[in-house]
């Protein structure tokens, strides 16, 4: 069971108290009549299903009620870090960092 | 406590006459909470001063922390949503004095009483019965702190007091299930 | 007392002898003793019948690595255990074991003559067999290889036991109570840190229990055990836990411990559990898990009196057992010669050590000198001969291994050097690193936040271990912050001193030998099985694995993955760390069913939710049906009546008087703040800024996709306050979604959410009375049409219980909501009961409630729709707000594929015959024919037999559907052939004057 650090509670939380709530980032575009047909196939179905680095939302169902955000790699499953919404992408060079850092002795 | 309601129908609560005791101290002591009046708060954080004045109460600010009064408590359970406590009797003015707060301070107050059912848990073995389906580090957890998790297969709100007392509230068709729970690790656990 | 059975030393309790029985047959033993260590002191010898070829098998080893003891033990009715190690089951009064994979008996076995024939089970023989004739299969294949297969039988009976069940936090665990784990848990504890220390045995001490020999910081070990197990125990802030096996390592340290609590009395006490599963988070994990030894590759190498080196010697030290009198040694490590040496001084005659190695340190052979054993180097086993026992051994060299010398024997003692236990640590997700010269893998990079130490990380000297403990105990206390202990260093003297062995000379002997020579014990896999698989051209070892099935019988090939990467290499013709291990895989060892399921059994297995109002179903018969976790009344039965007839005569009664339901289960949320009409608004496809207060509406809420997701009425009680129902199914989903997009999309808004799901009772009353049947109840509302007209929502009160009373109805008739605080919905309806009886007022259930409901057309969310229905589709364009610039789903319905004519749509479907009710799910086709393949263009979703209308009636989504209205569909079913005409989907009352009464 994961421990997930959640940015609004700031603790490591038990994994069975949150749900998964899809990939991060994925913006709603802001008139949705505007957007193409493509535009729009993308926003409901494309999603980038990476080995590695992902950007996702989970939901802090039983416990604090809030979605946020969080990095992880989807190879070793580990956090790497965790955000509130609306906060922006972290950049690559921070992720990497904080990968090395996390690295156990 | 006040009868929440005048009127002569019985109130009914599936856990009434319950009481469980278990070992000599006894080692795990359960009993369903008196009832009271509950609201779910939600406000921005920028009003919560205002909000205590309208609870005639403290209301803390940080996730996790709570105020317990003599009547009245407060616990804080996520970013801007707080779970008041009161006796039925204090209900109706605190509808009617945040009914008059809205008008300046958007916020929303639901009344919540009848949702959860209080259930006390303690004894020496109460963390041990918690910990035999609630995943976090109870013993470790500060006193005098609150938090919504998970009990087996159900979602409570779990307040600790100190090692040995808590209390939990339950969503009222779960709460059968967790006496039976805590009934039966109790059980267990003497061994 | 026999030959077998030291007198004296070990670690028994001999005035505590224990009566047990094997194969009927009553033996004794001691206190202290296994099962297998009691068999062996018995002379017992044969044990088992191996798996596939039936052959005769003993006892190789004295621990959990046990491949082929494997025995039943039976503790009474349910507690019946299959493939129980021997040589883990400790001894208990009246323990009744039985052997497994025997028939007709454990001496003669039918199934053996399947060995006789040569090799017709190698590998892949399953793949390749049994496959013709066909018709083979039912009749006599299956039935054979069912009695002749299989790991032991598996028991019928419940299982009586009950487990127990926690999650545990520490700062350090510690798994295994060898020589590295306990003065890791010795360091770790020194300065307060909360230390687990977990042993699989019935003991700590792990190897020091079987060298008493040695002398640790001057004291003779077991004293030094003896005292460090009581400094240990003295601590606080240390809790041991032995007969408990680390089965699972996952993520961020969180293991899976099983703590065996009876299984060595036989029953559980009553009351008490059987096992505990521990559900460990620790910050810091130190593996002590320590190693296996090796068994050699050679023809014969599984007849029972063949067992492992180190095996012997801990029966001897330990259990105070001689395995044998007449032993002879096969080695490619030293450590067999400790063993050799400690049975030679016990009185046991040793004569010979085969050592497959060329050169052999100078002091083993002195030693050996003196002792008068002799040694053969570069010398293995080339067969051995013995029916139920071995008898004798070929001693031959490698270039001349068919011939040799026999050297009759009683028992064969074997090392192949030893395998670190890195199983944990690579479930944890470690990575390993090949060590050439102790030819085994060892842990190499962490991934958590762990550390090896001893023998499980190539450590295999008791000084190493113990030190290197010492060192990874302090460095846990120091990296959890807590003052490092264990900087003193321990002293050994009296250590068998150890040189390496190399894998390739452990296994030289299997490109010569012949015949059955066993990598895996339990899955009779042999060494030409795995030349053969890499010869038919499985290159991969994970393939090699699942062909052969080596490795993976319940042993998990704790003795065997090491020989048969050996194998599969030198067959490559690659070098073992090109060729790689398998997946280590939880559980360590075979963990029981019950312990994982813990607390979750009986009246616990799931949470059965009950509305306020369920005690009164239930005292007055109700049958129920689960709807999701709820459980709802389904239909009253009175009288012997079916359900047919009392669904009849609750919808009866609805339509012509008053039916009574109770629709508490309904999801509730109360949206309140300045923007809570703007919410809905773009989160349902109505129009919620224009409605009154005091309105009610039917909200259509859909997926981002544009189908629908979820319905319900949502009421108004003031400007920023909304009453908002779900289904009940979908109350938590609806509720995550609204907080999803009020929390991340529309942050802006000023809207909170809270549900009320349970503080709310809800009493739905429909039929023609309801309003007189009320009103003398009700304060502070007027009833009248034209006050409180349909869909509608009031607050007052009745019997003097606040209410929020809802003019709606999904039946048809005149209908109200009674919501009344959950504490009081029992009492209400009684009262409405009460006062109903003058109306004949019955209760309807969720049966009735569908059929009311179909004979409008209103549909159920789940029922009609399956997630691809549009509200287009459902002919519900009359809920979709037009005008609003967005809401969830609204862009979806203008993509092309949703606007495509031949969509199913939803329609009414009358059967020519009317009496026949169609079955739901029934596919409908457009050409009457039970010929195959039809085309579906569409199934039945809905389907009763309506009372009202004294015929069946059906709803089912149909491709243009709307566009058949007036035509004729068919039903093919088994036999038949039912024609239908499409209708409108509502049956009864089209325009709703029942409605506005």
């Amino acid at each position: 069971m994961l421990l997930i650090d959640c940015p609004y509670c700031r603790q490591g939380r038990p994994e069975i108290e949150f749900s998964h709530a899809g990939e991060a980032h994925m913006e709603r575009p802001a008139d949705p009549e505007t957007a193409s047909d493509a535009q729009w196939e993308a926003f409901l179905f494309h999603r980038t299903n990476p080995a590695g680095i992902h950007f996702e939302r989970w939901y802090h169902i039983h416990g604090c009620g809030c979605y946020f955000n969080a990095v992880r790699d989807t190879v070793s499953e580990k956090f790497i870090l965790t955000y509130k919404a609306g906060e922006p992408r972290p950049a690559v060079s921070e992720i990497e960092a904080l990968m090395v850092e996390k690295e156990p002795e | 406590m006040s009868e929440p309601i005048e009127t002569r129908l019985k109130p009914f609560n599936p856990l009434a006459d319950k009481t469980l005791a278990l070992g000599g101290r006894p080692d795990l002591f359960l009993r369903p909470e008196d009832e009271c009046a509950r609201f779910s708060l939600r406000v921005p954080v920028g009003a919560l001063k205002k909000a205590a004045v309208a609870f005639e109460g403290n209301i803390p600010e940080n996730i996790g922390e709570m105020s317990v009064g003599t009547g009245k408590s407060a616990l804080c359970l996520g970013p801007d949503e707080w779970l008041l406590l009161a006796p039925y009797r204090d209900a109706q003015s605190i509808i009617v004095r945040f009914s008059q707060l809205y008008e300046t301070a958007a916020h929303s107050l639901v009344d919540v009483s009848y949702c959860t059912l209080g259930i006390k848990v303690c004894g020496p073995r109460a963390r041990l019965a918690l910990n035999s389906g609630c995943p976090l580090d109870l013993e470790n957890m500060p006193a005098g702190r609150c938090t919504r998790t998970v009990l087996a297969k159900a979602q409570i709100i779990l307040l600790k007091f100190d090692d040995q007392h808590y209390r939990l509230e339950i969503a009222r068709s779960f709460a059968p299930y967790i006496w039976e729970f805590l009934k039966n690790a109790g059980k267990i656990e003497e061994h | 007392m026999n030959s077998f059975r030291t007198e004296q030393g070990g670690r028994l309790c001999r005035d505590r002898p224990l009566g047990f029985t094997f194969e009927g047959r009553t033996l004794q033993g001691f206190k202290g003793d296994t099962l297998a260590s009691a068999l062996l002191a018995n002379g017992v010898c044969l044990v088992g019948r191996s798996y596939k070829y039936h052959r005769p098998r003993g006892i190789m080893s004295a621990g959990s690595e046990e491949a082929s003891a494997l025995v039943g033990i039976d503790r009474g009715e349910g507690r019946f255990d299959t493939s129980t190690r021997a040589t883990t089951q400790e001894l208990f009064e009246g323990l009744k074991a039985v052997s497994q994979h025997c028939w007709p008996s454990l001496r003669f076995d039918a199934g053996a003559l399947a060995g006789l024939g040569g090799p017709v089970m190698s590998a892949g023989f399953y793949y390749k067999t049994f496959m013709w004739p066909e018709s083979f299969w039912e009749r006599v294949y299956e039935p054979v290889l069912r009695k002749l297969a299989g790991l032991g039988r598996a028991p019928v009976a419940t299982d009586p036991d009950i487990y127990s069940s926690r999650y545990a936090h520490c700062d350090v665990l510690v798994v295994g109570g060898g020589p590295a784990g306990l003065t890791a848990a010795l360091a770790a504890s020194e300065g307060g840190a909360k230390v687990i220390l977990a042993d699989e045995q019935s003991e700590i001490g792990g190897d020091l229990l079987s060298t008493p020999e040695v002398q640790i910081d001057g004291q003779p070990a077991w004293n030094w055990l003896k005292s460090t197990a009581q400094t240990l125990a003295s601590r606080d802030n240390v809790t041991i836990l032995t007969r408990t096996t680390a089965f699972g390592y996952y993520q961020q340290n969180f293991l899976g411990l099983v703590e065996r609590l009876s299984d060595h009395l036989g029953a559980a006490r009553p009351g008490s559990p059987r096992e505990r599963l521990w559900r460990v988070r620790a910050r810091r994990v130190v593996l002590a898990t320590g190693s296996i030894e090796r068994p050699l590759v050679f023809s014969g190498n599984d007849r029972p009196g063949i067992m492992l080196a180190g095996a012997a010697k801990t029966y001897l030290k330990r259990y105070g057992v001689r395995v044998g009198q007449r032993p002879v040694v096969v080695t490619a490590h030293d450590s067999a010669y400790a063993s050799a040496f400690e049975l030679a001084e016990a009185g046991v005659e040793v004569r010979t050590i085969l050592d497959q190695r060329a050169h052999i340190p100078a002091h083993l052979s002195k030693r050996a000198d003196r002792l008068g054993i002799e040694i053969l180097a570069g010398h293995t086993i080339a067969r051995t001969c013995g029916h139920l026992r071995v008898s004798a051994v070929y001693a031959a060299s490698f270039d001349a291994i068919k011939g040799g010398r026999k050297i009759s024997c009683d028992c064969v003692l074997m090392s192949g050097g030893w395998t670190p236990s890195v199983h944990l640590f690579s479930q944890s997700r470690g990575t390993l690193k090949w060590r050439e010269d102790i030819g085994a893998y060892v842990p190499d990079v962490y991934t958590q936040n762990a550390v090896s130490a001893g023998a499980c990380d190539g450590d295999f000297l008791l000084s190493e271990a113990l030190n290197r403990g010492a060192e990874a105990g302090g460095l846990a206390a120091g990296a959890t912050g807590f003052e490092p202990g264990g900087q003193n260093r321990f002293g050994v003297a009296g250590e068998f001193p150890l040189s390496a062995a190399s894998l390739e000379e452990s296994t030289h002997a299997t490109a010569a030998a012949r015949g059955k020579a066993f990598v895996d014990f339990q899955h009779d896999v042999t060494a030409g099985d795995i030349e053969q698989a890499v010869c038919e051209g499985f290159h991969s070892i994970e393939h090699v694995k699942r062909y052969t099935t080596t490795g993976m019988a319940t042993d998990q090939g704790k003795t065997s993955n090491l020989n048969s990467l050996a194998i599969a290499s030198e067959a490559l013709g690659r070098g073992a760390p090109e060729v790689g291990l398998t997946t280590f895989r939880p559980p360590y060892t075979p963990t029981s069913f019950g312990v994982l399921a813990g607390h979750s059994r009986g009246k616990l297995f799931e949470v059965t939710r009950k509305s306020p109002i369920d005690s009164w179903a239930e005292e007055n018969g109700a049958v129920f049906e689960p709807v999701g976790l709820w459980r709802r009344a389904r239909y009253f039965p009175r009288d012997g009546e079916d359900m047919h007839r009392a669904v009849s005569r609750e919808c009866k009664a609805t339509r012509t008087s008053i039916g009574i339901s109770d629709a508490s289960t309904l999801g509730k949320i109360e949206v309140v703040g300045p923007d809570a009409a703007e919410f809905l608004n773009r989160l349902y496809t109505n129009t919620w800024t224009k409605l009154g207060v005091g309105r009610c509406r039917y909200g259509l809420m859909l997926g981002e996709d544009g189908f629908i997701h979820d319905d319900g009425v949502v009421g108004r009680l003031a400007e920023g306050r909304f009453h908002v129902t779900t289904t009940t199914g979908g109350a938590a989903g609806v509720f995550a979604k609204m907080e999803d997009y009020r929390q991340t999309e529309w942050p802006d808004l000023d809207v909170w959410l809270t549900s009320i799901s349970e503080q709310w009772a809800v009493i739905a009353l429909n039929g023609p009375n309801v309003r007189k049947l009320i009103a003398p109840f009700i304060e502070g509302i007027d009833l009248s049409k034209e006050a409180f007209p349909h869909m509608a929502i009031r607050e007052g009160k009745i019997f003097g219980v606040p209410t929020r009373l809802f003019r709606v109805s999904f039946t048809g008739e005149l209908g109200f909501e009674v919501n009344v605080p959950s504490a009081y919905g029992l009492a209400v309806w009684q009262r409405l009961m009460e006062a109903g009886a003058e109306y004949d007022i019955v209760p309807y259930g969720t049966e009735a409630l569908h059929v009311l409901r179909a004979e409008k057309g209103y549909i159920i969310v789940g029922q009609e729709t399956d997630g691809t229905q549009t509200p287009h589709d459902m002919g519900m364009d009359w809920a979709i707000g037009r005008k609003k610039p967005d809401f969830i789903g609204r862009r979806s319905l203008g993509r092309p594929d949703m606007l495509v004519p031949n969509r199913k749509q939803l329609v009414g479907l009358l059967t020519t015959d009317p009496a026949y009710v169609l079955e739901e799910g029934a596919q409908v086709t457009a050409e009457n024919t039970s010929a195959v393949p039809a085309r579906m263009i569409g199934h039945v979703t809905s389907s009763y037999w309506s009372e009202t209308l004294q015929r069946s009636i059906a709803l089912a989504v149909v491709e243009a559907g709307r566009k058949r209205i007036g035509g004729e569909v068919y039903i093919p079913m088994p036999g038949t052939v039912y024609p239908a005409r499409v209708a409108e989907p509502v049956f009864y009352d089209p325009n709703g004057e029942r409605l506005n009464v």
